[in-house]
């Protein structure tokens, strides 16, 4: 899909008519599109613009649980101008896809009615041009048509935006329920879910038959196994309901901070705050996987302590091989035969109690069989193997508390200035302010107390899924046993199987497909990182558990050990690979858009992004702010040549917002430099 | 068809396990889970009669 | 010295709900990461307290070579070097169960007072699970003060 044109009128900040005219790759290299504004002027409202008028969404996924009133979509000026009568609201939508040309247009009516503004859907066109021709497609089948091109389950692949980064470099459960729910929808797997879900109903009411008949064991062995898998129920749903009481309080979080944005003499206390708590999340994150490293190193460390044995014993060993014991130079059953024929192998007879006869008492003792000297030799070459490991694993361990205690100290440096900022805030004049920032520190500490639950209830969880396992095998066991004669047991194992097949397949398919992915976007990371990174970093993985993972040059985990910028490209990349995997192609077919990309990436990680999006994607569309997009951002993209267009959001005298086109040669102009800030 | 590449991975398992597989994704394909449960239980019984004739 | 991997080791079984909560809440990998902890514990401060009753709790075959090694090292010091004592993984692994018995409570009074729940510490001791987030790091910097200085260096 190749976005043309798009025209909005009256749609959120934009009063009127607006054209937006988007660089294609048919007009020759040039494939990417700077939108240029400050915070609020209608950046992702040109995306939502996009999404309302090819799927008719109202919703993005950053709106999270924001009641449909609040996102309103036609333009309140116009409402204000007219009120009382009815107000169009529109967006057109001119795209090619595959060697045919669409003109979609969706339009809605909206008015104020006093307080109430009513919103009603009152348009919806498409017309196709295919070999010359055009002709309307039908209003039923329109939808299809374009969830054909672009399926809305991943639209929101392709909009990049900073809280989706930040929610990807945590390894949260809101992480994982995003790159599960992300795979689950490019697989379009839904008829194997609901399979495997009526089959287990089906498997369920079978063995609760079963558990009313008379095999004792049997009935034991199901009613633990319902009591196990219950218990399980009972943890998910638990689960669930603690990720969206966080989410609702992160939301509630955001609410609070832009009531307390108001206020405007504590605004760069607000910045600063928020600065603060996403480092304090990032460092947060590392103790993490600094708790996970520790966890990993526990069996190293361990050994240390009884160190001295393990030498002592290995150099006993080495003694006993340099003075031919083990092995032994002599073997046990020779000496042992010399013994009991009392003659020596030259012939010479020993009698018992002479001084050749102690020697070869004495060898005796010395020796031992041949199985326990391979066990000896064996166990000398593992003693040897952890004993010149001691040094590393000494050092590892004083690595891993120091860096622990490094990060610690972060955040203790970081919380003292959060209560600085806090008291500054707090000790506004506005009263209000106040109210608003307890709360706020209620939300936090609620947020922290709801994660820990969280952790605690995945760790109880995972214990009961091996228990599950473990019950399910000696529950089949029992069924064959009793199975032979009996058809119940037979209709219970044979649902039982054919949902473990299912089941199975489903982990294949996920598992192919994370593969895929962790390949794809390994290949967008190398290019993308820095050249410290590229020596350092080698790959991105999806784990079994969703989480994301980023392995070393030695194939070592090593998330816990990458910096902010680099979290980021490694989240852009996951992301791209998403999206790439969606696409089924090399190139990413549907407009990328990336909002405020850059935050805080590295010069060399800026000029790789600058550089290879436009080869992996076929439009970029840049939404950009004035910090993150200067003058230095636009040369690069300038010497790339991948550059087509610019437009400017700006803010007209009533509060709206005007896209006024630039061009690209005198874009420098309007920018600012790195200088400006300083 | 994701449904027929799915069918193509349970080629592994027994034919009972096969067919009632099968059958369970291609009704889910057009019916709920309440309804393809139901019509699942009479799969069931017909395949576990097959078992038994089997096997005698 | 064959590091049988069908053995069931095992422990008091007022240390069950311990195990299992350690875990479950992220404390150690797994049962036979703490089990390894107890024994050096148990035989670097000879602590050697026999099972008055046996509960099992893993099978050997998830004990790693490093383990097993380290294992046989102490019974063959213990017994002045006589491999007959390291012939049976079996006896081998009863001895360590009560180093690991004995260490075990010398880890619950010197590290994991501070994360039982109150109620639980005289009788099976548990984790309380909302101060326990810390232990991984615990463990570590208890095992670094416990172990020797010396110049590892070979």
């Amino acid at each position: 899909m190749i976005l043309h044109k798009m025209t909005v009128e009256n749609f959120r900040q934009f009063r009127g008519k607006h054209v937006l005219e988007f660089v294609t790759p048919s007009q020759g290299k040039a494939n990417v599109t700077v939108i240029f504004g400050e915070n609020g002027r209608g950046k992702t409202g040109l995306f939502r613009a996009i999404m309302f008028c090819l799927f008719g969404e109202r919703r993005l996924s950053q709106d999270g649980d924001v009641p449909l009133e609040e996102l309103q979509l036609v333009n309140i000026s116009a409402l204000v101008e007219y009120l009382g009568q009815p107000v169009l609201t529109s967006v057109e939508l001119e795209f090619t896809h595959r060697e045919q040309s669409y003109s979609l247009r969706r339009a809605i009516r909206g008015m104020k009615d006093g307080e109430q503004i009513f919103e009603e859907d009152y348009e919806k066109r498409l017309f196709l041009t295919s070999d010359g021709n055009t002709k309307p497609v039908p209003a039923t089948e329109v939808d299809n048509i374009i969830n054909n091109i672009l399926d809305r389950r991943v639209k929101d692949y392709f909009l990049f935006d900073g809280e989706k980064i930040e929610r990807l470099t945590r390894a949260s459960i809101e992480q994982r329920r995003e790159i599960s729910a992300g795979i689950r929808n490019l697989l379009n797997v839904d008829a194997l879910e609901t399979a495997i879900k009526a089959i287990g109903r089906v498997a369920k009411s079978l063995e609760s038959e079963l558990s009313n008949s008379s095999h004792e064991e049997l009935s034991k062995l199901l009613k633990r196994l319902g009591d196990n898998e219950d218990a399980q129920g009972r943890f998910r749903k638990r689960l669930d309901e603690l990720a969206d009481e966080i989410r609702l309080a992160r939301q509630e979080i955001d609410k609070t901070d832009k009531e307390l944005d108001k206020f405007n003499e504590i605004r760069h206390w607000l910045e600063r705050r928020k600065s603060l708590e996403l480092e304090l999340r990032d460092q947060e994150q590392q103790v993490e996987d600094a708790l996970k490293e520790m966890r990993n190193i526990v069996c190293k460390a361990t050994s240390l302590i009884v160190a001295p044995t393990v030498i002592k014993v290995f150099e006993h060993i080495d003694q006993q091989k340099q003075k031919g014991e083990i092995p032994s130079e002599i073997r046990r059953d020779l000496i042992e035969r010399i013994l009991e024929e009392q003659k020596c192998i030259c012939g010479s007879k020993i009698c018992v109690g002479s001084d050749a006869y102690s020697h070869i008492i004495d060898w005796l003792e010395r020796t031992s069989d041949v199985k326990t000297q391979d066990a000896a030799l064996n166990l000398w070459r593992y003693l040897s193997e952890v004993r010149n490991h001691f040094s590393d694993d000494a050092d590892l361990v004083e690595k891993r508390l120091q860096q622990y205690g490094n990060i610690r100290s972060t955040i203790a440096n970081i919380n003292r200035n959060l209560e600085n900022v806090s008291t500054q805030i707090g000790t506004s004049e506005r009263q209000d302010a106040t109210k608003l920032d307890d709360h706020r520190k209620l939300l936090q500490d609620n947020i922290i107390s709801l994660e820990a639950e969280a952790r605690n209830i995945q760790g109880q969880l995972e214990q009961r899924v091996q228990g599950n396992e473990r019950l399910r095998a000696s529950l089949k066991e029992e069924k064959m046993k009793v199975g032979r004669n009996d058809e119940l047991s037979r209709r219970s194992i044979l649902a039982r199987d054919t949902q473990d097949a299912l089941e199975d397949v489903y982990k294949q398919f996920t598992r192919e497909i994370k593969d895929l992915i962790g390949e794809s976007a390994t290949q967008l990371f190398q290019v993308l990182l820095d050249k410290e990174g590229r020596e350092n970093l080698r790959s991105i993985v999806v784990n079994a558990d969703y989480s994301l993972q980023v392995l070393d040059r030695y194939k070592k985990p090593f998330l816990a050990n990458i910096s902010a910028g680099q979290r980021q490209i490694m989240s852009i990349s996951f992301i791209a690979a998403l999206a790439k995997t969606a696409a089924r192609g090399d190139k990413i077919e549907i407009p990328l858009f990336m909002d405020t990309p850059f935050g805080r990436l590295s010069y060399e990680h800026r000029q790789n992004l600058i550089n290879q999006v436009p080869l992996f994607a076929s439009q970029w569309i840049l939404l950009a702010t004035d910090t993150e997009f200067r003058r230095q951002e636009a040369q690069l993209l300038k010497r790339s040549e991948t550059w087509g267009k610019f437009f400017i959001l700006r803010l007209t005298k009533d509060g709206n917002t005007e896209i006024v086109e630039q061009d690209i040669n005198s874009a420098l102009a309007v920018l600012r430099d790195e200088e400006d800030y300083q | 068809m994701i449904s027929d590449k799915i069918i193509e991975k349970l080629s592994k398992y027994p034919d009972e396990v096969q067919e009632l597989a099968t059958q369970a994704i291609r009704l889910s394909e057009s019916f709920s889970e309440a309804a393809v449960a139901e019509q699942l239980q009479t799969v069931v019984r017909r395949l576990a009669k097959q078992q038994e004739g089997d096997s005698q | 010295m064959k590091m049988d991997g069908d053995i069931r080791v095992a422990t008091e079984p007022k240390y069950k709900e311990l195990y299992n909560n350690m875990k479950s809440f992220r404390a150690i990998d797994d049962f036979h990461d703490l089990f390894f902890l107890c024994a050096c514990v148990g035989y670097r401060k000879a602590q050697f307290i026999p099972l008055q009753r046996r509960d099992d709790r893993f099978w050997s075959r998830t004990i790693t070579p490093r383990e097993w090694a380290c294992y046989y090292s102490m019974v063959l010091e213990q017994n002045d070097f006589n491999y007959g004592k390291v012939s049976d993984d079996k006896e081998v692994l009863t001895i360590i169960e009560s180093y690991a018995n004995g260490g075990m409570a010398i880890l619950i009074e010197d590290l994991l007072g501070d994360y039982l729940l109150p109620t639980s510490r005289s009788a099976d001791p548990q984790l309380d699970p909302a101060c326990c987030k810390e232990l991984p790091k615990q463990f570590v910097h208890y095992i670094f003060e416990q172990s020797e200085s010396e110049n590892w260096d070979s």
